[in-house]
């Protein structure tokens, strides 16, 4: 499975290339779903705060990490402190670029964790190496207890 | 975005050129009839948009779209933020051409869906697609494809 366009994603991603822990392509290129989608199990939608997405219902239409939480709320998620496995639980990472949220992660029951990055491939990676131009910083870290409900999408 | 920043375009194919005002960012409409136009950016014009007023063939203008598609998709394609897909540059350049691109983004559209339904809507002023789709690319690509058969621009 191919990197769309490597040369911008390595700008993009400058962490990924330097990174002592290789990061694994485990998807292809898909437009028809983001990293939200991916990190609420879905593969199948784009979910953001814009008309031509899913939103879920009464949460705010804007790119606030409030609204963000209340998003994720809907699901069940709370704010945690930090990324470390914990047994019984499923956790999220919230990355975000001067206070406004860009990209979303799923924690794997390895530890590491799990992307789907805009149109391009999704991929398993440390939390910290998606840190850089494109999507900022981590913002914060959310869990849940884990769920026994099978996602609605082929390759959790 | 600043207007100045907006557009960016590449003016040395064009054989002639005269700089015409059409208004300011806010009041100008790119469907208003001016499809021979291009936007300059990076004139230190305070609030202003200027535009060259040139005759540009079928030809050049399914070029300039192909170029812009390309360098859209491969500056946008890790972000997931719908808002700055269709604030890059390229994405506004093409709105920018006015009417006569619907068919061109319509036949892009076809051959791999993407998110062109906001130039589309900005475009055509008309939205086929319902609120119990919004989210899902495939669906709302057939809704604006069926569209486009409708009003014979496919």
């Amino acid at each position: 499975m191919r990197i769309y366009n490597p040369r911008k994603f390595f700008i993009s991603f400058p962490r990924l290339a330097k990174s002592p822990f290789p990061f694994t392509v485990a998807s292809p290129v898909d437009t028809g779903y983001n990293c939200i989608a991916w990190v609420v199990g879905e593969n199948y939608r784009w979910w953001w705060p814009s008309r031509d997405s899913y939103w879920p219902t009464g949460c705010p239409q804007e790119i606030t990490i409030s609204a963000f939480k209340k998003a994720f709320a809907t699901l069940g998620y709370e704010l945690c402190s930090d990324g470390r496995r914990e047994v019984g639980y499923e956790k999220i990472v919230l990355y975000a670029q001067k206070n406004e949220p860009t990209h979303a992660a799923r924690q794997l029951t390895s530890g590491r964790w799990t992307s789907k990055l805009g149109k391009n491939v999704d991929i398993e990676h440390k939390v910290k190496d998606l840190e850089g131009p494109c999507y900022g910083k981590v913002a914060m870290y959310f869990r849940r207890p884990r769920q026994n409900v099978q996602s609605s999408t082929t390759s959790i | 975005m600043s207007p100045q920043e907006l557009y960016t375009i590449d003016v040395s194919s064009t054989s002639q050129r005269g700089i015409c005002y059409l208004g300011d960012r806010e009041s100008f409409n790119p469907s208003s009839g001016l499809d021979n136009y291009i936007f300059l950016s990076n004139l230190k014009l305070g609030s202003s948009l200027w535009a060259y007023s040139v005759p540009i063939t079928d030809m050049q203008l399914n070029q300039r779209f192909t170029n812009l598609v390309r360098e859209w998709k491969r500056e946008t394609v890790n972000i997931s933020s719908i808002q700055q897909m269709v604030l890059h540059s390229c994405y506004q350049e093409i709105i920018a051409m006015g009417p006569k691109a619907i068919h061109l983004i319509l036949n892009e559209l076809k051959q791999e869906p993407d998110f062109w339904f906001w130039a589309l809507r900005a475009l055509t002023r008309e939205d086929p697609v319902t609120e119990d789709i919004r989210g899902d690319v495939m669906a709302m690509r057939e809704a604006w494809l069926d569209w486009g058969r409708k009003h014979a621009y496919l």
